[in-house]
């Protein structure tokens, strides 16, 4: 073990050339005699999807989409869970295969109502708008608490940027309000993904719905008009909301928790449980009182799965959270 | 390049077949090393190349597909995984050799072990040695594929490397 560790300085490439030619050939051979049966069908019955589809302008559609969802959820998973290595984020690499931090809005019940919570996930830059939108609206999410309020993940028919312009086109169907989704849920259905957009874009740009690749002005019987701009107050975002660590991420000890709130006195709360077990709790403030801010403070405990709360001051000064709460399960190793 | 669109460029289902051709075989064989069994590996590779059709336009070119289809199948992999739960778990069937008259046991047994050895790695020390030992991919590209740090990727190199040696001394 520790010859292989002194060498660590040497590993690209030029280390120790008889382990590294050893293990190259134990892997090879371990695979040589494995022989696909033949993909090329199966792949092609996948692809021949009805010629509309394929167009490269909206390419987010159907099955396609859904891959994206996964690609991109896998893709923050192994930013979360990985080694203390590997918890820093990589710098953006700027080869052939650009992966972009992008945020991925959801829904999520708050005591002020439906408000939007988001998660951060690395998608592959070319398709970050496609793929971000798709986890939107098919509610690919990692925190089981939020979720996708759009009926149907094939509502999404695919996005473009273009002249200082994001144009996100939904089926037809999306024109109407389906039944049983509120007016709070539409809104917030709308913001979601010019928020999403944005976020993937990188550009707060102005977002025009087309439905089926034609303007429209409503959206889940919202009058939308020409443009829609994102709005990122406690109107549409969660009053509190844990940015990191993220859902099922793996820590160390003491870990730091961020975060943005809204609150009275800008005062924070939170709880580290294990079960009915409350194992450490605490306050902090926000930088300002009232509006959305962000916070942070650092939690040290025994290793184990735990959940964290965060929330903000429990107005009715009795039992239980307070009206806005976010919580995230987590490993401390 | 062979059968290019009138932009020179090959179009989606062109671009499929080509990169099928060239990369099919290499890439089922790299999840193999990942995921410990063929018709998982096939299943996320044939996911991935359905994937990479929808993306072609994005991607346009083969180097960029490659790279884009490395990581697909790299990640996808790692979903199978987990969505199999606790991996200590579950035993994968065993990538067996067609059995022949030419097939050495002795030879059989070595390349499970490598795959078993393999499967005990966690994600992304496995993840590292299969791209580098059997994609031959530098650090950089290793890096990029996994999105990580090249130092991220150093560290886990030298340990899984540490980890297969002990193996290798057992069986090589």
């Amino acid at each position: 073990m520790n010859r292989a560790d002194d060498r660590d300085d040497k590993l690209d490439g030029k280390l120790d050339g008889k382990l590294d030619a050893e293990l190259r050939d134990l892997l090879r051979d371990a695979v040589s005699r494995v022989e696909p049966r033949h993909g090329i069908d199966a792949i092609r019955s996948r692809t021949a999807a009805p010629r509309a589809r394929r167009s490269w302008a909206w390419a987010a559609g159907g099955a396609v989409a859904a891959t994206a969802a996964t690609i991109a959820a896998v893709s923050l998973l192994s930013t979360g869970l990985g080694t203390s290595n590997d918890v820093r984020p990589a710098p953006e690499p700027t080869g052939a295969t650009p992966l972009r931090t992008v945020s991925v809005y959801f829904v999520g019940d708050t005591g002020g109502g439906t408000r939007l919570f988001s998660e951060q996930r690395r998608v592959f830059a070319p398709v970050a708008l496609q793929e971000a939108l798709a986890d939107a609206v098919q509610g690919v999410t990692f925190d089981p608490d939020y979720t996708s309020p759009w009926p149907s993940g094939e509502m999404l028919r695919g996005a473009r940027m273009r002249q200082g312009v994001i144009a996100i086109n939904l089926d037809a169907r999306a024109a109407t309000r389906p039944q049983g989704m509120s007016l709070g849920t539409a809104k917030a259905a709308v913001q979601q993904l010019v928020l999403t957009a944005q976020s993937a874009t990188r550009h707060r740009y102005p977002v025009r719905f087309l439905l089926d690749g034609r303007p429209t002005a409503t959206v889940l019987g919202l009058r939308v008009g020409h443009e829609v701009t994102g709005r990122r107050d406690d109107s549409v975002l969660a009053a509190v909301s844990i940015r990191s660590p993220a859902q099922d991420a793996t820590v160390g000890s003491p870990f730091t928790v961020t975060g943005q709130a809204a609150t009275f006195e800008a005062n924070v709360q939170w709880e580290l449980t294990q079960g009915d077990t409350v194992v450490r709790r605490g306050f902090t403030t926000a930088r300002e009182c009232c509006t959305l801010s962000p916070y942070s403070f650092k939690v040290s405990a025994p290793p184990g799965v735990y959940t964290l709360v965060v929330h903000d001051e429990d107005a009715s000064g009795g039992e239980g959270v307070g009206r806005s709460v976010d919580t995230k399960s987590i490993t401390v190793r | 390049m062979r059968a290019a669109g009138r932009d020179g460029r090959w179009d989606a289902d062109t671009a499929v077949e080509q990169m099928y051709g060239g990369h099919y075989r290499a890439l089922v064989r790299l999840s193999v090393l990942l995921v410990g069994d063929v018709e998982s590996a096939e299943e996320v590779v044939q996911d991935s190349f359905v994937a990479m059709h929808g993306r072609w336009a994005a991607l346009k070119e083969p180097d960029k597909a490659l790279a884009y289809l490395r990581q697909t199948v790299v990640n996808r992999s790692r979903s199978l995984l987990r969505h199999r739960g606790v991996r200590s778990r579950y035993t994968p069937p065993a990538v067996a050799d067609r059995p022949g008259a030419d097939e050495d046991a002795l030879v059989a047994e070595r390349r499970q072990l490598v795959l078993d050895a393999l499967r005990r790695l966690p994600d992304r020390q496995r993840e590292v040695i299969a791209l580098r030992y059997y994609l031959d991919l530098s650090e950089a590209d290793i890096a990029e594929t996994l999105g990580i740090s090249r130092g991220a990727v150093k560290s886990h190199a030298s340990r899984a490397a540490a980890a297969l040696r002990t193996l290798m001394e057992d069986v090589s």
